[in-house]
């Protein structure tokens, strides 16, 4: 009788803890647009760029005028995120700052002006 | 990005603080000169994203708060002893995770453990029991994909007195006075008008928080609260107030003439917004959206709080009841 309590209150545990988590949709969910006109997009980076806390590294690279695959960020929030961009003439590390909410997704342009520059939009 | 980063060390200390100063007020309510033991195991989450919470390197990070908290007190076993010792000791973890969870939290965290020791002691003869201890927060970090020491640990030291209806309780760390309140307690003895027991359960406290302890405002203030009948035992109401403010006000309803089985409501005021609550409340278990105490700590930005709590003081080894409110003699719940 003790043993089925205790597996009933296991399970009851494990049920409340599934209903718990991921309740607001998961982890958010990122796909980048490459529109430079040339370049690739490399990799993409969460954190610090020496020491990032988590990277994605495209494979293949993301190709102009291409979308990547819709990646999972470990982490939700104001986040500042690296994206390194090679091509001819260029190979850079571009930083911005990305509102991404749990459970939602979120669309990042990767573009270049015509002064060279590149940029991260929405 | 210096103030980010200083408002969240200080946020850290704050929830660490404002909660067991909390806790010590839950103790002082629950022991009295003829309690055995005192048992509090607690788990409260804020349910709702909260995006207050600075990583160091990753950003401004969307997630949830969460305590979880066992504390037990134990009085010498002879409870026929006019005086008698008890330890106290607590265990304490939370801090932030990026999902929700119950069992095993998520890869990404920030983490924060304490503890408590106390020495506890009681007279029945003088109608007098008191308690001493420490508390301290183990240095706070960060787990998981970019882990980092973020706080110091903090040591703080408290204390409580009951004697008879009266009693004191404060903490004090290295910077000085935390918190003092003198406290009017619910006395154990039961009245019995005509044929019916009564509970006058008037009960209130009046005392200083200082601004890293306060839960209701990032000042220092002077703060009290009352609690009495409007409908003999059935309902009552509770109120809290302080320098800083409204905090709120709790409509209790008993279901049973002991109290043990309940609803509560709240509607309280915190950071400028109204909030409500609802805590249902059965013998020596509760389970609370955004519960006063609980949401004034951890409900950062107005995310909504749970709380599942068991909660009980031993006066004999068959006789136990939630905190504050002991049965009549001839109504006790074994």
């Amino acid at each position: 009788m003790k043993i089925a309590s205790l597996a009933i209150a296991l399970v009851s545990v494990a049920i409340l803890d599934g209903c718990l988590v991921d309740l607001y949709g998961g982890d958010p969910r990122l796909q980048v647009r490459n529109r430079t006109g040339g370049g690739k997009v490399i990799d993409l980076r969460l954190g610090d760029s020496l020491r990032p806390g988590w990277v994605h590294e495209f494979d293949p690279p993301v190709d102009s005028g291409q979308f990547s695959e819709v990646l999972e960020l470990p982490a939700a929030g104001e986040l500042l995120l690296r994206a390194r961009v090679t091509g001819p003439s260029l190979d850079t590390v571009i930083a911005f700052r990305r509102r991404v909410v749990v459970g939602e997704f979120c669309l990042v342009e990767i573009s270049r002006d015509p002064d060279g520059r590149v940029r991260a939009r929405e | 990005m210096l103030t980010i980063l200083m408002s969240s060390l200080l946020a850290t200390s704050q929830v660490s603080l404002s909660a067991w100063n909390q806790e010590v007020s839950e103790m002082h309510r629950a022991l009295h000169p003829r309690s055995m033991g005192y048992l509090d195991v607690a788990q409260i989450q804020s349910l709702a994203p909260d995006d207050a919470i600075q990583h160091p390197s990753l950003g401004r990070l969307e997630g949830f708060t969460q305590l979880r908290r066992v504390v037990a007190v134990l009085m010498g076993p002879d409870s026929s002893a006019d005086s008698r010792l008890g330890l106290e000791g607590s265990i304490e973890t939370g801090g932030w995770t990026s999902d929700l969870y119950l069992v095993s939290p998520p890869d990404l965290r920030r983490q924060t453990y304490s503890w408590s020791a106390g020495l506890a002691g009681s007279s029945v003869t003088w109608g007098l029991s008191g308690m001493v201890g420490l508390h301290h927060v183990s240095p706070t970090w960060w787990r998981g994909i970019s882990g980092a020491r973020e706080a110091d640990g903090t040591t703080d030291f408290w204390g409580l007195l009951r004697w008879k209806r009266l009693g004191a309780r404060s903490m004090v760390d290295l910077d000085g006075l935390v918190s003092l309140r003198a406290a009017y307690l619910t006395d154990p003895a039961p009245m019995r008008l005509q044929k019916a027991w009564f509970w006058p359960q008037v009960e209130g406290s009046l005392g200083w928080e200082r601004a890293d302890a306060n839960p209701w405002s990032s000042e220092d203030a002077l703060a009290g609260d009352l609690r009495f009948p409007v409908l003999d035992d059935r309902v009552g109401l509770r109120i809290d107030a302080g320098s800083d403010g409204f905090h709120f006000g709790q409509v209790t309803t008993n279901i049973d003439p002991q109290g043990l089985v309940g609803i509560d409501c709240t509607g309280g005021r915190r950071s400028g917004s109204w909030f409500p609550g609802l805590r249902l409340r059965m013998p020596v278990f509760t389970f609370s959206v955004n519960d006063p105490d609980e949401f004034a700590i951890h409900g950062l930005r107005g995310a909504l709080v749970w709380s599942m709590r068991f909660q009980m003081t031993w006066e004999d080894g068959q006789t136990w009841y939630a905190p504050g409110r002991r049965p009549p003699p001839a109504e006790v719940v074994h």
